[in-house]
């Protein structure tokens, strides 16, 4: 059965859930029709996608030091046999 | 002659491997690397005295920063700042479809944004918005996950995400216009 088409106000308020994986897959693949047939969505979509990679970038590289984690490893063996 | 490292211990083994993230969290919440490597110390030492009520197999990292999270508002916040309040409803600076990028409507710019710019509007984003920020766009965990995490209906956290971004990116957007990388208004 074919599904139902999907305009670009659902399209919108969905794209959000679409990008973290949080759709069902009946809308997963709903919306995926509807970018494939409109770019304004789609401008929207790379809109979003590059923003997350910006701050993913921007963010991720970053890591507990490791000072902090030789305190924590000795602060962990004061407390105790785990 | 130094002695071997003692073998790790299987609290050590499932909670070591997350300190990346912890401390990701810790920064963005406390603002300032001391405060951040004391909140994941404390997180660690509280984690281990709660080591039973841990369900093996379950995931480990959503246990941590759930305790992360709640000992940076019990011991934490209150000593730092005034928690910044935010009326949801109302914080809406930015149009709900966002404004787009004017010259660059794909969004190219943020890549060339330095990473400090984006830190800096991250970190003055309100608590609430920023924390649903960096525990799903940055640290990736799920709606249900942070809705537990933060004991809100899973709506509560959609909601703030979404208007969270739109913050974020309009902040994003103007450094952008102002350095001259896209310029402000419609595309062609």
């Amino acid at each position: 059965m074919t599904p139902t088409p999907m305009n670009c106000a659902e399209a919108l308020e969905l794209l959000q859930d679409f990008l973290k994986d949080e759709l069902t897959a009946a809308n997963q693949e709903r919306l995926s029709r509807h970018l494939a047939a409109c770019g304004h969505c789609l401008q929207h979509e790379h809109f979003e996608r590059n923003f997350l990679a910006a701050l993913e970038r921007a963010t991720r590289g970053v890591r507990c030091p490791d000072e902090a984690v030789a305190r924590i490893r000795e602060a962990l063996r004061s407390a105790g046999p785990g | 002659m130094v002695p071997p490292p003692p073998a790790e211990t299987p609290f050590e083994r499932e909670v070591l491997p997350h300190l990346d993230a912890m401390y990701r969290v810790a920064l963005r919440l406390t603002g300032d690397a001391a405060g951040a490597e004391d909140l994941v110390q404390d997180t660690v030492l509280k984690a281990f005295r709660a080591w039973e009520s841990f369900r093996q197999g379950t995931n480990a990292r959503g246990w941590l920063l759930t305790i992360l999270r709640n000992t940076f508002i019990n011991d934490y916040r209150r000593r730092r700042r005034a928690p910044m309040l935010v009326d949801i409803d109302v914080a809406e600076p930015h149009a709900l479809v966002h404004e787009g990028g004017g010259s660059d409507p794909e969004g190219e710019f943020f890549h060339q944004l330095v990473d400090d710019r984006i830190i800096a509007a991250l970190d003055a984003l309100p608590d609430d918005f920023r924390e649903v920020v960096v525990l799903s766009d940055v640290e990736g965990l799920g709606y249900a996950q942070i809705a537990d995490m933060l004991a809100v209906p899973v709506g509560t956290v959609k909601s703030r995400l979404f208007r969270a971004r739109r913050q974020l990116q309009g902040v994003l957007r103007e450094y952008a216009i102002e350095a001259g990388i896209v310029r402000a208004g419609k595309a062609p």
